[in-house]
């Protein structure tokens, strides 16, 4: 399998807990890499429509965020398929990060 | 603000229309709230304004190229396109209408032309633009380069001083006939202009000498061609190239793909 771009793969984690509307996906990205990854909307949609075409994520349904204004949004959701997927990337990170250690480039 | 969130609304315009329809609204909402805890207005319009341009041109290029069925279809057509642009420099089809290549060409041979080759060597056929009437294209064989002394003596070719041997060529009649047998003698008929001119100044010591930048042809039907006799010599720049094969012949179906020499 190929390596998930970065995007996809922590659009995929900050979907691993909970549901989340488009801004809330851009927001759990930018805790998870400390501000490092900030997504455009253009990058997080263009994701999350190949995303939804390769069935690791869909639709869920539209609803306000009782945290925000009382518009309604699109929340999406993680399949199984996405589950696997980003447990396969992690467990490749987690080698190859322990393979970084083994070298001592990593602490 | 609204001023903004219009401007944002009409930029998405830049996105392909299936993605505005599906993500538009979406991504309006995500402008406003990520401009609401925006800290620096500028650097985020900036970065707002880097990622629209980024992926719109990017969304288009794949809605371009969205299914396998329309990438093929346009690799096809890429490489057809390519297929015919070489084609229509490198080789041009043509069609015999006359006997004046008998017996190495047949009339109705369908010919393929390597248009690559534009200096013609002695004893191979050429296809050259006709200078009389360059919308005619004519086939003949080249007999003598640029510096090349040639006669005719009784249908004999004499190049350069030596009995040409021509394997290629035919005589039909038995008749000798002044000009046309024995070469550059007196042309009782009327000859081109430039072949006029060919016998006023190109003719040395009973030798017809070609000038530098012109070919003398023959037709090897040799006593029913219109040739280098009648119409003068061929600029070298009137060349197109040098027949290839006959890839098909109307009424000789074992000619078909027979290659030509």
């Amino acid at each position: 399998m190929e390596p998930l771009t970065p995007p996809v793969f922590h659009i995929l984690l900050a979907l691993a807990d909970e549901e989340r509307h488009g801004y809330g996906i851009m927001q759990d990205v930018a805790r998870q890499t400390n501000d490092a990854l900030q997504m455009g909307p253009g990058t997080l949609y263009g994701c999350l429509k190949r995303m939804l075409a390769a069935g690791l994520v869909e639709e869920a349904d539209e609803r306000p965020d009782p945290e925000m204004d009382d518009e309604r949004r699109r929340y999406y959701r993680m399949t199984m398929q996405g589950r696997k997927t980003v447990r396969g990337e992690a467990q490749r990170i987690a080698i190859a990060l322990s393979a970084a250690k083994s070298k001592r480039v990593f602490a | 603000m609204r001023l903004l969130y219009e401007i944002y609304a009409i930029a998405l315009y830049a996105y392909p229309r299936e993605f505005r329809a599906r993500f538009g609204r979406e991504m309006e909402q995500v402008f406003r709230a990520r401009r609401a805890a925006a800290p620096s207005l500028p650097r985020f319009l900036l970065a707002t304004a880097r990622d629209l341009i980024i992926t719109s041109i990017k969304e288009r290029f794949t809605a371009m190229t969205t299914t396998r069925a329309t990438r093929s279809l346009a690799y096809a057509t890429g490489i057809a396109v390519l297929l015919l642009a070489v084609g229509v420099t490198m080789v041009q089809a043509y069609v015999i209408p006359t006997s004046s290549m008998e017996p190495s060409l047949l009339i109705g041979d369908h010919l393929l032309v390597n248009k690559t080759v534009r200096n013609p060597q002695r004893g191979e056929m050429v296809v050259f633009r006709y200078h009389e009437d360059p919308s005619q294209t004519f086939i003949k064989r080249v007999i003598g380069l640029p510096g090349d002394r040639i006669r005719i003596e009784n249908k004999q070719v004499i190049l350069n001083g030596e009995r040409l041997v021509e394997d290629y060529a035919r005589n039909l009649d038995s008749y000798v006939d002044s000009y046309r047998d024995n070469f550059p003698g007196d042309p009782k008929l009327h000859v081109e202009t430039a072949a006029a001119e060919m016998l006023s100044r190109n003719v040395k010591n009973g030798e017809v000498v070609v000038p530098e930048g012109d070919l003398f042809v023959l037709g090897d039907n040799r006593d029913r061609s219109l040739d280098s006799r009648f119409f003068g010599f061929v600029p070298q720049s009137n060349v197109i190239g040098r027949p290839w094969m006959v890839y098909w012949s109307s009424g000789h179906w074992d000619r078909t793909l027979l290659e030509v020499r």
